[in-house]
């Protein structure tokens, strides 16, 4: 195999690396693979993170060639190939501090899209629970996630799809919950109390549960927020249903 | 050996629902199996819905069956599942390598025709159709290279990888026209080194012209050389199932089934002509296999 296998490696480190190659090629160009494995690369990640392209402009194709270099492609699918580009950005001082959870938003948004069907919970399920309500697990479909922010890039995002100019975004600790309401990827900024709650929801926290957590946040008005809560999470269908919600 | 399904499409995210409300008038679709091996949300909708209507065939891009890294276990098990899903009457993917040392180049890079590679890709086209239980096909790549190394042409290696795997052979018509012309080969050479009976399924495509080479870019129409070697193709090999693939530069659907009326007529006057061989046109009345494949998931199709 040793044959094959250094031609392969000669192939491979010109076309991912520019590496120079000896005797490898009787005729055409290899030029032509290198230009097209970074150009579909480039064009999947960039396709992946719109708002991050558009954040940071002309920076973003340096960011793009970096993260290869550091996170060379190694899963099947192009869907995947910049699956780390979020981690990559925490770790990299010369971009904006930010650029990180713009990108962790827009990952989260591409996971989602494709992530596992679930049915919702329905209002009139949980209705007609009456007195078991408080057993209820409540636990957030399967494909949603949970992006925690210290910095305002859902508002940069908003702006961004909306035409508005790239302004940095401020520091604020907000969390954001990503889900997809049958075929539509959505995300919303949660109120502070409900950001609370929404890592408990992500393994499933029976209603009492909640109801006592937003008791040591609202006090006698916790009732009333709970029920408030829960109707959001129903009408956005945000909530799995019925099979692993109730015990 | 393969099923005759008659006249299909690549089935691309623009077309999805377009598909689904207006049913239209295309005997089988070819869906690229990655951009389905996913968990769920609106692919997986869209090839519940297609597959309740018409056969839906797997064309990978991913099995890198030339490497010398091992088949990905995960990829295959993923596909596996798929294929008992979809339950599809051709399952194909590249004469390429695309990984090495566990690293996705995503592309269809070419390999040396040697015995040393032929050795490796038969091999593990054994174990890939032991793995899903059934024969695979393998398409001819469009090249931008030759290499020094090589000892067989690239049709003759691909014959004798079908003949020793018993594997299929995916004719992609467009990709001998672009690598033909790139590398001086002769087109009907090619053609005629590739035993009929592996044939089980042939792709037309554009392509597009870079001055020093042709680039497999579908992102044009069939051109009139295509055609051609298409209808020698249909001649020779009968009335395999064809199918066009569009993949950039998008038209409307019905653009596409504008030019796949068109293969159908090329096909036609191709298996109506009497042969250069002297042979009876008689591949072209072979049996057609589209109501079996037309049934419902779980439902009758198999084989």
């Amino acid at each position: 195999m040793a044959d094959l296998a250094a031609l392969q490696r000669q192939f491979f480190d010109r076309v991912t690396a520019g590496v120079a190659t000896d005797g490898l090629i009787a005729s055409g160009e290899l030029s032509i693979y290198a230009n097209m494995y970074a150009s579909r690369l480039y064009d999947a990640i960039a396709d992946d993170y719109p708002k991050l392209r558009a954040a940071l402009g002309d920076g973003f194709d340096a960011v793009v060639a970096g993260f290869l270099r550091a996170h060379p492609p190694s899963c099947f699918t192009l869907r995947d190939a910049g699956l780390a580009l979020p981690l990559y950005l925490r770790a990299r001082p010369q971009v904006p501090p930010w650029a990180a959870e713009l990108a962790a938003l827009e990952r989260a948004r591409v996971e989602v899209f494709d992530g596992p069907d679930a049915r919702p919970l329905a209002q009139d399920e949980v209705v007609a629970l009456d007195t078991e309500l408080p057993a209820l697990r409540l636990a957030w479909i399967p494909s949603s996630v949970i992006v925690p922010l210290t910095w305002a890039v859902d508002d940069l995002w908003s702006a961004l799809e909306d035409g508005q100019p790239a302004l940095p975004p401020a520091p604020a600790s907000r969390v954001v919950l990503v889900w997809r309401r049958e075929l539509e990827v959505v995300h919303r900024t949660l109120d502070p109390d409900e950001g609370q709650l929404a890592a408990s929801l992500v393994a499933g926290a029976p209603f009492a549960e909640v109801c006592e957590q937003l008791g040591e946040l609202h006090g006698d008005d916790a009732g009333a927020r709970a029920a408030e809560l829960l109707l959001r999470w129903l009408a956005a269908s945000a909530l799995v249903a019925p099979a692993a919600a109730i015990p | 050996m393969f099923p005759r399904l008659g006249f299909g499409l690549g089935l691309r995210p623009p077309h999805y629902q377009e598909v689904l409300d207006t049913a239209p008038r295309v005997d089988w679709w070819e869906v690229i199996s990655e951009n389905f091996l996913v968990a769920g949300g609106n692919p997986r909708r869209v090839l519940r819905g297609v597959r309740e209507r018409w056969p839906v065939v797997l064309h990978g891009v991913s099995l890198s069956i030339g490497s010398v890294d091992p088949v990905d276990d995960d990829y295959l098990a993923r596909l596996a599942a798929l294929v008992d899903e979809v339950d599809p009457p051709i399952v194909s993917d590249h004469l390429c390598w695309s990984a090495l040392g566990g690293h996705s180049g995503h592309d269809l890079w070419p390999l040396p025709y040697t015995e040393e590679a032929l050795d490796l890709v038969v091999d593990k086209v054994r174990r890939v159709q032991d793995r899903l239980g059934r024969r695979i096909l393998l398409e001819n790549p469009s090249s931008y290279v030759t290499f020094v190394a090589s000892q067989l042409s690239e049709a003759d290696f691909l014959a004798e990888v079908a003949r020793r795997a018993d594997c299929g052979i995916l004719l992609d018509v467009n990709n001998v026209y672009v690598s033909s012309t790139n590398h001086g080969w002769d087109a009907a050479a090619y053609l005629a080194a590739i035993p009929p009976e592996r044939v089980g399924q042939i792709h037309l495509a554009g392509h597009s012209d870079h001055g020093t080479h042709l680039l497999d870019t579908h992102d044009h129409p069939v051109c009139d050389a295509v055609w051609r070697l298409f209808g020698e193709a249909r001649a020779r090999f009968g009335a395999v199932s064809s199918m066009i693939e569009r993949d950039d530069d998008i038209p409307p659907l019905g653009d596409l089934i504008d030019e796949l009326d068109r293969a159908r007529g090329v096909a036609g006057e191709a298996e109506r002509a009497p042969r250069g061989d002297g042979a009876a046109p008689g591949l072209a009345a072979q049996h057609d296999d589209r109501a079996a494949w037309r049934a419902p998931l779980g439902g009758a199709a198999g084989g």
